[in-house]
């Protein structure tokens, strides 16, 4: 009576097995070829202990890409509370796919890169004797275009309040634009990349990044 | 007079008897971009990807002109490459402008046919005139949206002379949303289901003119 008990409960296991389940094809094999009955519990039963494990990890690694994916929403979810960036962000994320796997993270350190030298240029160019405003006019346009571009929203504002100091020739209100303008883009950079670093996780655990949705 | 529209189709047809290796894509257009900013062709050709058009990216009016087969020197040698269907070109670059680029295509009798579509992240009124009196098809606000190129691509295919000038206006009023937007907050949105302007008369349009400058 154990023995069929047993069976019918190895059965339920069984049928609840994922086909490809390396440990559940052994226990098909186990209880479709009748081995004599006093072997056939033990094996069966270290076999159930290990898909138990095995299933608890699936499990726990499931339930970690789920946390994951979830710390991803809300984080990027805050970083468009804060303003920090913009709806152009998720613009670039639609146009992200299996094709284009790589999209956002290629545009966003194209900007980097862009960024950075801009800001060297702005720096060197208000460094001067006579400042040129119309060639530290034309980076600044430059950088709000970039960041318009990948949705760096503060960085963008910086930039169109930069331009009116150029307008003026405002020496001092530009430097201190342009340093408003250098935390604010260190602070996205920073956030992006923490961001990314987020998808790489969840990616390397089996699972796919979630795609936002504009409802917040 | 034949109008614009007609025309264009006229071309098609042409740009489809002419390609010989690549007939299964003849029906794709083949779109010219030009940009300066690195970020943002990278961008455009993207949204153009996805959008099922070929792309060809340029960083300049020159080489622009260049590739059409249209720089002086190469006039004679013929085309680059693939006919070019729709340029889309930035407005600010520095040596040629987009304007520029627009004036000497249009000046073209080889090239005039083709529409040109100029990009700029600036909503000057004074602007936007120019380049559609100078024979622009449209001015669209940067950053440009996948949305953006979805109805450009509608009304290249469609060639409608009528649709252009009430287009036009639709994305005055868009502009006219834009201009109006001063909170960073991302729900507010362009509709771009509303209704578009019945009537394409000019004197619609120049009243349409003088209420948008007076906003500003």
């Amino acid at each position: 009576m154990f023995h069929q008990l047993f069976h019918d409960v190895l059965e339920t296991v069984r049928c609840s097995l994922a086909d490809g389940d390396a440990d559940a094809l052994v226990l098909k094999k186990h209880i479709q070829n009748p081995i004599p009955k006093s072997q056939k519990p033990w094996d069966s039963a270290l076999l159930i202990q290990s898909i138990n494990s095995h299933s608890r990890e699936e499990q726990t690694v499931s339930m970690e890409v789920g946390q994951m994916q979830r710390r991803l929403i809300e984080y990027t979810k805050s970083l468009f509370m804060e303003g920090i960036l913009d709806d152009q962000f998720l613009q670039l994320q639609q146009l992200q796919d299996e094709s284009n796997p790589d999209f956002v993270v290629e545009v966003v350190s194209l900007f980097f890169q862009d960024a950075e030298k801009l800001l060297n240029d702005i720096t060197r160019a208000l460094d001067q004797q006579s400042v040129d405003f119309t060639k530290v006019d034309a980076h600044v346009h430059q950088l709000k275009g970039s960041s318009a571009s990948v949705g760096a929203q503060r960085v963008k504002n910086g930039c169109i309040a930069f331009r009116n100091f150029c307008e003026e020739q405002n020496v001092d209100g530009s430097l201190r634009c342009l340093q408003q303008i250098k935390q604010e883009y260190y602070h996205v950079k920073n956030k992006l990349e923490a961001l990314f670093r987020l998808e790489q996780q969840i990616v390397a655990a089996g699972g796919s990044v979630p795609m936002m949705e504009l409802s917040f | 007079m034949a109008t614009a529209g007609e025309v264009f189709r006229r071309s098609l047809t042409e740009t489809v008897g002419q390609v010989c290796d690549d007939s299964s894509s003849s029906s794709e257009l083949h779109v010219l971009a030009v940009d300066d900013s690195l970020v943002d062709r990278k961008v455009i050709e993207r949204l153009l990807k996805i959008s099922s058009c070929k792309v060809t990216a340029v960083e300049s009016g020159t080489r622009a002109l260049q590739y059409l087969g249209l720089d002086g020197e190469r006039a004679s040698v013929g085309f680059n490459g693939l006919k070019v269907n729709l340029i889309m070109t930035d407005y600010s670059m520095p040596g040629m402008t987009g304007y520029e680029l627009l004036k000497k295509i249009k000046e073209s009798s080889v090239l005039r046919e083709i529409p040109v579509v100029v990009m700029s992240s600036e909503n000057i009124l004074t602007r936007i005139d120019r380049c559609l009196e100078e024979g622009a098809e449209e001015f669209l606000l940067k950053p440009v949206k996948l949305d953006d190129v979805k109805r450009l691509k509608d009304f290249i295919m469609k060639g409608d002379g009528k649709d252009g000038g009430e287009t036009r206006i639709l994305k005055r009023k868009q502009l006219d949303g834009y201009a109006s937007l001063s909170s960073p907050s991302p729900s507010v949105a362009c509709d771009p289901s509303s209704p578009l302007m019945p009537s394409s008369s000019p004197s619609a349009r120049s009243s349409k003119r003088a209420k948008l400058r007076n906003k500003d």
